[in-house]
């Protein structure tokens, strides 16, 4: 996995040389936003078990190429916090973890304007695009509370419950967890343009393809992080 | 070009309304997995079923995955690459059409098969019975597979052998004693023995049979309002003046019936205003307050139980009265006695409470409260061939060791479906039982290979208090992961029979590691001071001629305890 993500930066970094010897065909941006992510999960035999999704925070730098009339590559680099929940619900509610995310993301795409505004002019555009993108675990906080076990009450037999948090220690990875990530990625993006500067919002969603975990062989247990972005920011094209 | 540009920003918001829509959505699953408790017998119709219905069940539900990988570099996906084509090759099953000697050898391949993939657990309260084919009659036989069952066990102290020359290491005044009470609506005998150290009377000494020493009758008994509740009385006027009794023709028979009600409602009321159930409840009062049990208290106990009370209920009582005249007024007695004293549970109650104290008194006066007192300077736990019980013990019992809030282990459950879908570690901590130890004194627990469980956690729990407590004997036998009997309680862990009969499963919920990051589990604790189990001729010794029997352990622990 680490040579697919060294795979993806060199992408990154060509696209970057093309955009340094075309300047007049480049773009760069910086947006912020909000994430929704959730992971998708087998749980079908696990009795009042879910994960919900949760609400982060995301920032993406983008530069974006353009190679043939409205046609454009991108790509960027991205952090993004992914946030979901495990919970108990029902009769056995009570334990639960909260799941804190931090993720590097590269996405390589490749899009089209649907509305453009000429060079140097004024104006709003629209645009689509869409590839792949692939991610790297940068951290696992969680939280959660937990029945101990060995604490039972000798009178009412009642359970004590614990509030626990750590910060996953992906070196020795007990959970067998996979650091390196891919998934795909599509994107709408809607500006204004001020001759070279811009401002504009993006959706950016993404679908998680590779399974969080190392171990898994079994693709009826495969799970799979999905989570969208919406963002504003401003970019600059290069004359 | 408006026109243009408006209906892109239609299409656009459309489409991007569509894709939030969309990802807010729960996914939905895509193929049901089977739970275990969901195979059914006919999930198995040959050996390769018979093994996939088990490595699943293992796969979705057992703790101790990443555990097995560190020690013995177990790899489940390895097991069934290996093991399926292997049961898959043995082609019978006990079929009616089926040769039984060939039936006999696929049977023996599928013990030898199971023993190999089970044998390298490490969780040592892991056992799976499986139901194997025995002959073309439909015969099957069940074969047992645990953790560790190649391996060779040491000699441990039966229980039932030390009884039998500890008595020798112990002063005059100890203590022996059996009782059964309830714990968790389970009937469990608890056996004990405790007394000071003869050599050293400074030591005190104590051993049981098994973890159940939580007294949670008594305080439900305590608890209850055993005072007897007259909701609605029933005065000797009601029952002289009540039309009925007044009805009856036989004057004799009458005057009879009368006389046996008063003397029933008197004996009754003759209780809750006695001498002796007010003493007994000022003592109970006081012992809710210290748990101290008085020589008053027992008495006022027995006294309490030796008081007999007419059972207005028992029909017996009215056998020399009761003819088809008096049986209504006999009815409306019985009932009215009922509302008199609230179905007679107070002194139900009462009378349970007194044989509960009666009955624990002995391990309070002995043990319990001279600890609390702090009495009990320096004490030998001997937890040798204990093989653990209810983890109530640690709230009731084992917390009455504690001087100091540690966290003495950690234990995880499984989370989601992955085999290695764990929770965070979760501290377990001590607490302070308020009629413990008043300060720190040294504690020598004895350990051995039949030291199991509750046997464990104990030992890892004073552990945790300070250096003043050490472990003395052999390595325990390394079972620290806890049972539940809900499978759902966790997603992990499984009790109960899976695919009807084919399977019994008794598989822990959890992995449990020490305060220092160790993992004791199909290890055991290290003792700080370690002795040899007992060799054969020991454990011969031991049974046949207690007379003469050398406990090395307890010389090691008197020895360390006199040196404190």
């Amino acid at each position: 996995m680490v040579k697919k993500l060294v795979c993806l930066l060199c992408i990154c970094w060509a696209i970057s040389g093309m955009s340094i010897q075309a300047q007049s065909k480049l773009k760069v941006g910086l947006d912020m936003g909000y994430t929704y992510s959730n992971l998708k999960a087998n749980l079908s035999n696990l009795i009042e078990s879910k994960y919900r999704g949760g609400y982060g925070f995301g920032v993406n730098v983008s530069g974006e190429y353009a190679f043939w009339k409205s046609l454009f590559l991108t790509s960027g680099v991205s952090y993004l916090q992914k946030k979901y929940t495990f919970k108990r619900t029902g009769i056995y509610s009570g334990w639960y973890t909260k799941y804190h995310n931090d993720f590097l993301s590269v996405p390589l795409m490749v899009g089209g304007y649907i509305v453009e505004v000429p060079n140097g002019k004024k104006g709003l555009w629209i645009k689509v695009a869409g590839g792949m993108y692939g991610s790297y675990w940068m951290r696992m906080k969680r939280c959660g509370r937990y029945p101990a076990l060995s604490e039972v009450s000798a009178t009412d037999y009642g359970t004590v419950y614990r509030l626990v948090s750590d910060t996953y220690d992906f070196k020795k990875n007990e959970n067998m967890l996979n650091r390196f990530g891919y998934g795909m990625q599509g994107q709408l993006g809607l500006g204004y343009s001020f001759s070279k500067f811009s401002v504009y919002g993006t959706y950016n969603q993404q679908y998680g393809l590779s399974d969080i975990s190392k171990s898994n062989q079994n693709q009826n247990l495969k799970k799979t992080i999905r989570s969208y972005m919406i963002s504003v920011g401003t970019s600059y094209r290069f004359d | 070009m408006q026109r243009k540009f408006l209906k892109n920003l239609v299409f656009v918001f459309g489409l991007l309304s569509l894709v939030m829509t969309l990802n807010s959505c729960d996914y939905d699953d895509n193929i049901a997995i089977t739970e275990p408790t969901r195979y059914t017998y006919d999930d198995v119709k040959s050996y390769a079923d018979l093994f996939k219905v088990f490595w699943t069940v293992m796969d979705q539900r057992y703790s101790c995955f990443y555990e097995q990988k560190e020690r013995t570099n177990m790899d489940w996906d390895a097991v069934y690459n290996e093991y399926y084509p292997k049961f898959s090759a043995l082609k019978t099953f006990g079929r009616s059409r089926e040769d039984n000697e060939a039936i006999t050898a696929d049977r023996n391949k599928a013990i030898q098969y199971f023993e190999s993939i089970i044998n390298p657990i490490i969780d040592r309260h892991f056992f799976v019975a499986v139901n194997l084919p025995k002959d073309n009659n439909g015969t099957r036989a069940t074969e047992s597979f645990y953790g560790g069952m190649d391996n060779q066990k040491a000699n441990v102290y039966n229980f039932k052998a030390k009884l039998g020359y500890i008595k020798r290491w112990l002063s005059d005044d100890a203590v022996k004693q059996t009782y059964k009470h309830n714990v968790k609506n389970d009937e469990e005998s608890f056996t004990y023995v405790t007394g000071s150290v003869k050599n050293n009377p400074e030591i005190y000494y104590l051993t049981y049979d098994k973890f159940a020493v939580n007294f949670a009758d008594l305080k439900r008994y305590l608890n209850h309002d055993y005072s007897l509740n007259y909701n609605t009385a029933l005065s000797v006027s009601d029952i002289e003046n009540h039309p009925v009794l007044n009805a009856i023709s036989d004057k004799k028979l009458k005057d009879k019936i009368k006389e046996l009600s008063i003397k029933v409602l008197s004996q009754w009321d003759s209780f809750k205003a006695s001498a002796e159930l007010k003493t007994f409840q000022a003592e109970i009062s006081k012992f809710m307050a210290t748990e101290e049990v008085s020589d008053v208290l027992v008495q006022a106990a027995k006294k309490l139980k030796s008081k007999k009370l007419a059972d207005y209920n028992n029909v017996l009582l009215y056998h020399s009265v009761l003819t088809t005249e008096t049986e209504p007024y006999i009815e409306w007695f019985v009932s009215r006695m009922n509302q008199h004293t609230n179905k007679g549970d107070g002194v139900k109650n009462v009378k349970k409470a007194a044989l509960a104290i009666i009955d624990k008194a002995p391990f309070y006066q002995n043990f319990l409260n001279p600890l609390h007192q702090g009495k009990i300077k320096k004490l030998i736990l001997d937890l040798r061939d204990n093989g653990g019980g209810y983890v109530l013990d640690f709230d009731f019992f084992t917390g009455r060791f504690v001087t100091k809030n540690t966290v003495w282990s950690y234990e995880r459950t499984k989370e989601g479906n992955g085999r290695f879908d764990y929770t965070p570690w979760v501290p377990q901590k001590t607490k302070r039982h308020p009629f413990g130890i008043p300060s720190d004194i040294p504690i020598a627990v004895l350990t051995d290979n039949g030291s199991v469980s509750m046997s464990e956690a104990t030992t890892l729990l004073i552990k945790s208090q300070g250096p003043q407590n050490v472990s003395i004997g052999d390595y325990s036998y390394g079972g620290l992961a806890t049972i539940t009997d809900d499978p759902d309680d966790f997603n992990g862990g499984m009790v109960g029979k899976v695919a009807s009969n084919w399977f019994y499963f008794y598989m822990p919920v959890s992995a449990v590691k020490g305060a220092n990051g160790e993992i004791v589990e199909g290890i055991g604790i290290k003792p700080d001071i370690y002795v040899e189990p007992p060799t054969d001729a020991e454990v011969d010794q031991m049974e046949d001629d207690p007379d003469t029997f050398t406990d090395r352990v307890m010389e090691a622990a008197v020895d360390y305890l006199s040196s404190k």
